[in-house]
């Protein structure tokens, strides 16, 4: 009952997020709406947790948490309402080939097992775990517990650990959540971290069945079903699936506004960069490393202008997280005792270099459980072979020196920890690993061939035909 | 590359994914445990610290803590942690300042240990026990 109320209690958010996107981005292809629906819970629980987060700013109250996700679901009912003649809400018309009926019957399988392993886990799991309890719980229980002092949670007498200066798009949601339902129901923050999984899976799945195959789509589905951390990470009500969720549709627009060549796109675009931005402070890296992609795409097509839009989607969350740093958190763990000099003499210890270098490159054989790994979507890659159809013209490239920035940002902050640093490896690097995977993992299934080309039979027609 | 060669790799990626996905839901139907559905651990500490809550003075926002890595030459430093983290959860909104500074302090240490560290503060302290080494400390 609990689990039901945590997902009622962000349902008109996720909801409104869906209904909007569909009403400034139009089109009914099967795999654009799944990609928008994923969107929309993004951006509606993003949205909700700004506002919310203004109006405690405002008035020192938590209030107003769903008439805010209501007022979002009616701009977002009349938009579709307006629109319904030239954008309705139902798919195009599509047929699966037997080879997508099969491959979607696995996917099908592989779900129904993975959805009961994170179940199990869910259920197991009732109050997360304990990045939940030391941050972003914690930081929920300070606003709901005391909105009138709720800058406390801000306090430099925190100790380090609980991480007082962490944005605040999850533990807002969830404080939110609590006073709409009465107590600290803690199925709230898991049913808001589920909502973002599925989010990926739709975001993922619904970018790569509009850029390439329906096969190529449940085959990716198929991949990250195999991942576990993906599923623990998210039972644990950690917020580490949030920022997967904003990396993967920053850089999945990037492909999109290169087919469809929609403003409203890289204003999206600048939003979920944003949006990641308020979610953590990884997410602060990747509003830089996300946006440098962005200027590669748009000068590479001489549209540097188009950046006006990046700019009109990042304004609110940008905004609210200048502010933030600047006037309200106290600084942050890694840099805060140093000093400049202290930063330079870390930077410059190459003794540390080997043993991060090493964490990562584990990962390649690490990541996942030890039976699905990134070498063998590696080894994968080499025998399927690169894409060599009428859509290998994608912006890869761009999108490619985004993950690979944001992974050697990772590395510098390693380099510059002040903690021990085998101990921050160890409980840190899965975490920042599931940030940029599935942005790595729709990188890859956009660029490699698809199952309907390794069986074709006969000469393969144009994939935006076939769904 | 060999058509017949691709197909046999991709079959073989599936299987790896099922795999691997099956072997994520053995692991959790193995470690099945019904009691952590409603108690993981927080549920207890939560009523460890229910008392002391209580007595502690509501205008109090900031506390101290002390626990045995103040006090040990050698503790289990993730044990330590995990306490520590869990009593500042529990304890929101008053922050648990991790120093024994503070005019009210938690110290989560065994009677033994309580008594070694006792030994080093003012005489005029005031101490409320609480069960399984918890006392709250308060320094006029």
């Amino acid at each position: 009952m609990n689990y039901l109320l945590g997902f009622l209690v962000y349902l008109p958010a996720v909801l409104a997020g869906g209904l909007l996107v569909h009403g400034l981005w139009h089109g009914s292809q099967p795999g654009r709406l799944l990609f928008k629906f994923g969107l929309g819970i993004g951006l509606g629980l993003g949205l909700t947790s700004l506002i919310t987060f203004l109006i405690l700013l405002l008035t020192n109250r938590l209030i107003g948490f769903m008439a805010i996700q209501f007022t979002l679901l009616a701009c977002g009912l009349v938009l579709t309402w307006r629109n319904w003649k030239n954008n309705p809400l139902i798919p195009e018309r599509f047929t699966f080939t037997r080879l997508q009926k099969t491959i979607l019957g696995v996917f099908v399988l592989a779900l129904l097992v993975t959805a009961s392993a994170y179940a199990i886990y869910a259920v197991m799991t009732p109050t997360g775990r304990f990045d939940a309890w030391m941050i972003y719980n914690r930081t929920a229980r300070f606003i709901y517990r005391d909105p009138a002092n709720w800058q406390n949670t801000l306090s430099p007498e925190l100790y380090w650990l609980f991480h007082a200066d962490y944005p605040l798009l999850v533990p807002v949601n969830v404080a939110g959540a609590w006073n709409i339902l009465g107590s600290e129901i803690m199925r709230a923050p898991q049913a808001q971290s589920a909502y973002f999984l599925l989010g990926i899976f739709c975001l993922l799945m619904g970018a790569i069945a509009h850029l390439r195959t329906a096969g190529q789509s449940f085959l990716a589905g198929i991949a990250l079903l195999a991942v576990p951390v993906f599923y623990y990470t998210a039972a644990r009500e950690e917020a580490d699936i949030a920022v997967a969720f904003f990396i993967l549709a920053t850089l999945a627009f990037l492909f999109l506004y290169n087919n469809d060549r929609k403003p409203v796109l890289i204003a999206f675009a600048g939003l979920t960069a944003g949006l990641a931005a308020w979610t953590k402070n990884e997410g602060l890296l990747f509003l830089l490393t996300g946006s440098f992609a962005w200027i590669i795409l748009l000068y590479r097509q001489g549209q540097l202008r188009g950046l006006k839009w990046y700019a009109l989607g990042l304004a609110l969350p940008l905004a609210v997280i200048v502010y933030f740093k600047l006037f309200l958190t106290p600084p942050n763990d890694l840099f805060d005792t140093a000093g400049s000099a202290g930063l330079l003499e870390r930077l410059t210890n190459f003794e540390r270099y080997p043993a991060i270098a090493w964490y990562f490159f584990r990962q390649i054989f690490d990541f996942g459980n030890g039976k699905f790994s990134i070498l063998l979507i590696a080894i994968y890659g080499m025998i399927a072979g690169l894409d060599k159809s009428d859509n290998r013209r994608q912006p890869v490239l761009a999108a490619s020196v985004a993950v690979l920035l944001q992974l050697m940002g990772y590395f510098l902050v390693y380099a510059l920890s002040p903690h021990d640093i085998d101990w921050h490896l160890r409980t840190s690097m899965y975490r920042l690993m599931v940030h940029v995977f599935p942005a790595m993992l729709f990188l890859f299934f956009v660029s490699v061939t698809d199952p309907e080309t390794i069986f074709v039979t006969e000469q393969k027609p144009s994939i935006s035909r076939h769904f | 590359m060999n058509p017949f060669f691709k197909r046999l790799t991709f079959f073989l990626f599936i299987l790896v994914c099922l795999y691997s996905s099956v072997s994520y839901l053995i692991d959790n139907v193995q470690a099945w445990n019904p009691v952590l559905i409603t108690n993981d651990g927080v549920y207890d500490w939560d009523e460890r610290l229910s008392a002391l809550r209580a007595d502690l003075p509501s205008d109090v926002k900031v506390v101290g803590y002390v626990s045995d890595w103040d006090v040990l030459p050698e503790y289990d430093y993730p044990n330590n942690e995990t306490e520590y983290v869990l009593t500042q959860y529990t304890m929101a909104p008053v922050i648990v300042a991790r120093n024994d500074e503070q005019e009210w302090l938690i110290v989560n240490l065994a009677p033994r240990d309580f008594k070694t560290w006792a030994a080093t503060q003012p005489v005029d302290i005031e101490i409320i026990k609480y069960p399984l080494g918890l006392f709250l400390v308060h320094k006029p």
